[in-house]
């Protein structure tokens, strides 16, 4: 199963994954319309892509009431069955994270769908903060990652005790 | 173990599928008052409008193991012997009960009730009786009785279908439930400009049956005409079985943190129950369907043997009004604490901080995370340097968390 993966620390704010999410699923270039969303924090110079997590017992496919969000068990996504839907909002009040939500227009819901297995948010993502990888292959970067990172400590530890 | 669960709505079905994934030995019974198949009350308005495509869509996900019964209303409960008692003369012992009966009606006036062009609109019969209703009178308006929520959502399904309608309002104002008296106006302002009438001070006195139509009397004297009359005052728990039992009920059922009642092994979810609210730290009824989910997902994991606290409730409303989101949650219908408001022509944003956190709000128009002021308000984040950002509905996740670089270097 691959999974969309950020990684904060690459994400220079550029917001080019906003455009392409939007042109994507509506042929516009309107942020307001696209389903990744890249948080500014000017201050600290520091920019944190934020889009669904596709969450495994998923707070707005419990509470729609008409079963138009369900998880898909081969994908991994959360699905919106635009048919079904009724426009009742219960779901974008339910994500804590704000990750489904309203288009431009604030009548229609929209959420990220990994583009159908093809995210066209990675593709514009020069400086590699997004990925679409299988989740067992990012647990091993994960590891390996963490493991250098403990690494440099042990090692700063060994210097100073030495 | 075996499980009966009173009541086959959201909280109801909910706590069955919970059920079933967390004690597979279980034997699990859900008891239905109804005769048809549960279905999504939340969303008989939508089924009225049209925006519900199919009928199909109402109708619930069914449990996959549960054994559900219709017709069983439940009418006696006895506490002793463990068991429940239905309306079919049927008994059904259990070790774990949940209470998921839900609310009716309320109808104030003793008159009104029983005239067959007198409607309530809480089940799929009522919409049924609503809709045939508008095709035969030869009248089309529809009187509406009480302005809150129900029935504003009605007036925005027959606005869609462009069926006028006239509100009677008891008090002086719309939504007076849910918000304050500004947002009030400014809905008001979008009803009528979607042909909807507004009558305040009156309330109806009687309704006399005329050919296919209705005659409305009101408080003045004054007689109005409508195709029926549809009742919207609010719900009340449906606890009447419970009456004789030493369960613990206010307006509603008084349930623990573990949504547990007064009487061991019997739990309460839903629109049934009281449960204490975050901002006034009170018992209070939060009758919403997400929070019947919550509920009814908690209870039924304490009902396996856990223990899963349930937090404290925020009242909360989400709904389409004439083409407007009004949207609301915590203190609404008054000010109070630090009081911040923002009105332009086609929005009203207003939001309450106590101590520099959210304890309410209200936005008639466009707000762009509703899901993380109900976060921040849950959780009672600190929001005292983001007051110009809340209060322009602009409130995201990633504004309460410290930036990932510091967390990126360990």
């Amino acid at each position: 199963m691959k999974v969309l993966m950020l990684d904060q620390a690459k994400c220079t704010g550029c917001r080019a994954c906003e455009y392409a999410c939007s042109f994507e699923h509506t042929g516009k270039f309107n942020p307001l319309d696209s389903r990744i969303k890249v948080n500014e924090f000017w201050e600290d110079l520091t920019f944190v892509p934020s889009v669904c997590l596709q969450c495994e017992r998923a707070y707005c496919e419990e509470v729609c009431p008409t079963s138009a969000l369900t998880k898909n068990p081969e994908t991994g996504v959360v699905e919106l069955n635009k048919e079904k839907c009724i426009g009742c909002k219960q779901c974008i009040v339910a994500c804590p994270w704000g990750s489904i939500k309203l288009d431009h227009t604030g009548k229609e819901v929209i959420k990220c769908d990994n583009c159908g297995g093809d995210p066209a948010c990675i593709k514009v993502c020069y400086p590699g903060a997004l990925s679409y990888e299988e989740v067992e292959d990012i647990t091993n970067v994960k590891v390996q990652e963490t493991a250098t990172r403990l690494k440099e400590i042990a090692k700063d530890l060994v210097k100073g005790g030495a | 173990m075996k499980y009966v669960i009173v009541g086959a709505s959201a909280a109801g079905l909910n706590a069955a599928r919970t059920l079933e994934s967390l004690d597979p030995q279980g034997e699990i019974t859900i008891l239905s008052a109804e005769e048809v198949f549960p279905y999504s009350k939340m969303s008989l308005p939508y089924l009225l409008s049209n925006k519900l495509k199919k009928r199909d869509y109402l109708f619930l996900p069914h449990p996959s193991k549960a054994k559900l019964l219709l017709g069983q209303r439940v009418v006696k409960l006895d506490i002793e012997r463990k068991k429940v008692e239905t309306v079919k003369n049927k008994t059904f012992s259990y070790d774990k009960l949940l209470i998921a009966t839900g609310a009716e009606p309320y109808v104030p006036d003793m008159e009104l009730e029983g005239s067959p062009l007198v409607l309530t609109v809480r089940n799929l019969s009522d919409m049924d009786k609503l809709k045939d209703k508008l095709k035969k009178s030869d009248v089309k308006r529809v009187i509406l009785s009480g302005a809150g929520l129900v029935n504003s959502e009605i007036a925005d399904a027959l606005a869609e279908l462009k069926i006028p309608a006239t509100f009677v309002i008891r008090s002086s104002r719309m939504l007076s439930q849910i918000v304050d008296e500004e947002g009030s106006e400014f809905i008001a302002e979008r009803a009528i400009e979607n042909g909807m009438e507004l009558i305040t001070g009156e309330s109806i006195t009687k309704v006399q049956e005329k050919g296919d139509h209705a005659n409305v009397f009101l408080t003045s004297g004054k007689i109005i005409q409508g195709s029926c009359v549809v009742v919207g005052k609010g719900v009340r728990p449906s606890i009447d079985f419970l009456e004789k039992t030493p369960i613990k009920c206010d307006t509603g059922i008084l349930v623990n943190e573990y949504l547990e009642t007064s009487v061991k092994d019997v739990y309460a979810a839903g629109d049934v129950t009281e449960t204490k609210d975050l901002i006034s730290d009170e018992y209070e009824m939060h009758a919403l369907w997400p929070v019947a989910m919550e509920q009814s997902r908690i209870a039924a994991t304490n009902m396996v043997g856990y223990s899963w606290k349930y937090p404290k409730e925020v009242s909360r409303n989400i709904v389409n009004l004439f083409g407007e989101v009004v949207f609301t949650g915590g203190i609404s219908k008054e000010d109070a604490y630090d009081v911040y408001k923002e009105k332009e022509s086609r929005s009203y944003h207003k939001i309450l901080v106590r101590d520099g956190k959210l304890v309410g709000f209200v936005f008639v128009g466009d707000v762009l995370n509703p899901g993380v002021y109900l976060a921040a308000m849950k959780n009672q984040w600190d929001v005292s340097h983001l007051l110009n950002e809340a209060i322009k509905g602009a409130l995201s996740y990633s504004m309460f968390k410290a930036p990932t670089r510091e967390v990126v270097n360990i």
